[in-house]
């Protein structure tokens, strides 16, 4: 759990600070070189320095009294958002084991009611032409080896 | 060879029966994406990338440009229609647009926006046709140096004008940098920032990150938000005529639009949009009747309109003269490019002239076919955009996953787009802009070897610039750029204060 005070915001830039140090941590250790000859960890010690620098830049000024922008607008926002990106997971977990057909077709449905697509007919026709037309343009026109999975 | 017999060439390309139907489909597909809120020309691109897989580079070129100056033409109809900005570029359209579509003049603006835009995209690709090969030419002679302060200039004004905030544009594309050098080192051949993982040795696919940036940020947005349905305006035929005085006063406006969408397409950024601003701004300045801006006025509507096609085709100068994209959907046919082996940049147009020439060609024919695909359905594009996103993204997310794993049948890339999809959604929400990040990505190997090669050349010493005149320009003028905004940061804070 975070605490009220830290900003999520605030969070964000400190996670892209901790990410340049990084970069220059291991860029360091492939080795600098020198002007004259750069070694491969040259350039990305620069680009490791701008990240740590800019993310500084944005950090230290911050005013705390200053709103921070909300990630979501509602709670539904909030709950929609989360269940639409755990839809994606969910394909990209399932695709090979279930198989191509079976999963974007659940997925597809589950998405249809995320966004709100009332009843039952028009979510699963749907589902069913999206399914079926993604995989004759992919599969058999781009040829696309789509997994199977329990249809093989 | 001539100009005009290169471009007979490249119209014997483009007249090619699959180089027309992708022109067509890039130009219906862009008309389509402009009129629906949400989904921009940089994703649908992005999604259609692997479809140039199969057909070639200039098929596939031809496509992309189609969907990328269609979705500007787009855009305009529910700006006006239904007071819904498909695109950016769109959104000071809807201010004396759909006033004049109050005022029961909807027609009349669609058609004059229609043949101003068809006269701003041929007036613009004229442009292109005369001023990318000499410029190319000139670029024959950029080193590295120049190069890399030509990249440092482009990074510099691309942070400035995508997000409020120049510090959090700069961190992006530094960010962007980094993620674009992932993989092994093109000089020693070590793999770096691959933690082990073979799959990165390759680098980070672009394809992915764009997808996950525009594509599935963007969805994600549209899951938080409430569905409002929309009212449209209905317009037959016979109310496309536009009367005399509208004609009249549209003709200057028109014609100053292609101007200042052509040279803003030059600079990096979001040409299309900021052209419309400053377009706008500029009518009201010329304007006899400045009270009549946001009122209905057609001088408002018809010059950004011009103004954001004629930039799309200037910003084709920098991608195809130079090899360097300045907006993210000339990233996109960066990308296209590159994954057939194809290099562009000043030798593009001698070493493949079919692509260079195609393109142009196809361009013109492509503002042909906007126009006599935009007027008879305009009602057909006005029903799209009230088109349920409980319809729409469902399977807008099918084909983005889909459409990843179909370039390598990776899985890991599908990863990649979902974990910079949900990262892009929070850093739009907290103001930091994405393109920067994915230009950064686009040019990071490219930097790094400009980088690289300028410090070799010079052996280290950095005051070796100074015998560079045009790297020194450039820096000269990055550097003014810089204090400018800084000082006009300070003049807005004053004049706030």
């Amino acid at each position: 759990m975070i605490p009220k005070f830290i900003k999520l915001e605030t969070l964000f830039i400190t996670a892209l600070i901790l990410l340049g140090t990084g970069i220059v941590y291991v860029a360091v250790q492939y080795g600098f070189g020198s002007p004259r000859e750069p070694g491969p960890g040259f350039f990305p010690t620069f680009i490791g320095l701008l990240v740590i620098i800019f993310g500084m830049i944005l950090l230290i000024p911050r005013r705390q009294d200053k709103e921070e922008p909300k990630l979501f607008d509602n709670r539904d926002g909030a709950w929609r958002f989360w269940l639409a990106a755990g839809s994606l997971v969910l394909w990209l977990l399932l695709l090979n084991s279930l198989g191509f057909l079976i999963i974007t077709f659940v997925v597809t449905l589950a998405d249809a009611k995320i966004f709100k697509l009332e009843g039952w007919v028009k979510p699963v026709l749907l589902a069913a032409g999206t399914t079926l037309m993604i995989f004759l343009l992919f599969d058999v026109w781009f040829y696309t080896d789509l997994p199977r999975g329990l249809l093989d | 060879m001539s100009g005009l017999e290169h471009l007979i060439n490249g119209f014997a390309v483009a007249l090619t029966p699959i180089n027309l139907i992708a022109c067509l489909f890039g130009c219906f597909l862009g008309t389509i994406v402009g009129v629906l809120p949400g989904l921009g020309p940089t994703a649908t691109m992005s999604l259609f990338l692997p479809l140039t897989l199969k057909y070639g580079p200039v098929t596939g070129l031809i496509m992309m440009a189609g969907v990328w100056y269609g979705a500007q033409y787009g855009g305009s109809t529910t700006s006006i229609l239904v007071n819904i900005p498909g695109e950016a570029a769109s959104v000071v359209t809807c201010l004396d647009g759909y006033q004049m579509a109050k005022k029961g003049r909807a027609g009349a603006a669609l058609a004059l926006v229609a043949v101003g835009s068809w006269i701003a995209g041929t007036a613009g690709n004229l442009g292109l046709q005369l001023f990318a090969p000499p410029l190319a030419k000139a670029a024959l002679a950029f080193g590295p140096p120049e190069y890399l302060a030509l990249m440092f200039l482009a990074f510099v004004v691309l942070s400035s004008l995508t997000s409020g905030s120049v510090v959090k544009g700069l961190l992006m594309v530094s960010v962007g940098l980094w993620i674009g050098i992932i993989g092994q080192d093109p000089v020693a051949g070590i793999p770096r920032f691959t933690m082990g993982n073979s799959r990165l040795l390759a680098g980070i696919d672009f394809l992915p990150v764009a997808m996950g940036l525009f594509g599935i940020a963007e969805i994600l947005q549209a899951a938080g938000q409430s569905y409002k349905p929309a009212t449209v305006t209905r317009v037959r035929l016979r109310d496309l005529y536009p009367n005399k005085e509208e004609v009249k006063r549209s003709v200057k406006p028109c014609l100053r639009g292609s101007l200042i969408g052509f040279l803003v397409g030059l600079l990096p950024g979001p040409a299309p949009t900021i052209s419309t601003f400053v377009s706008y701004s500029l009518e009201k300045r010329f304007s006899k009747s400045p009270g009549e801006f946001g009122q209905g006025a057609v001088e408002g509507v018809v010059g950004p309109e011009s103004a954001n096609n004629a930039a799309v085709t200037g910003s084709m100068i920098p991608l195809l003269a130079l090899g360097i994209p300045f907006a993210p959907p000339a990233a996109v046919m960066l990308a296209s490019l590159l994954m057939h082996n194809v290099q562009p940049g000043p030798l593009l147009i001698q070493q493949a002239p079919q692509i260079f020439w195609g393109v142009i060609a196809s361009m013109y024919i492509g503002n042909v076919m906007l126009l006599l695909l935009n007027l008879p359905l305009v009602g057909l594009f006005a029903r799209i955009a009230t088109l349920r996103m409980a319809l729409l993204m469902p399977v807008v997310i099918i084909v983005c996953l889909v459409g990843v794993y179909s370039v390598r049948n990776s899985i890991f890339d599908i990863w990649i787009m979902v974990g910079t999809g949900i990262v892009g959604y929070m850093a739009i929400k907290w103001g930091f802009p994405v393109a920067p990040l994915v230009i950064g990505l686009v040019l990071g190997p490219m930097t790094e070897n400009s980088f690289r090669q300028s410090f070799m050349m010079f052996r280290g010493q950095v005051h070796f610039f100074l015998g560079r005149p045009i790297a020194m320009a450039l820096v000269i003028v990055t550097i003014g750029y810089i204090f400018y905004l800084y000082y006009s940061r300070d003049q807005v804070k004053k004049a706030v204060g």
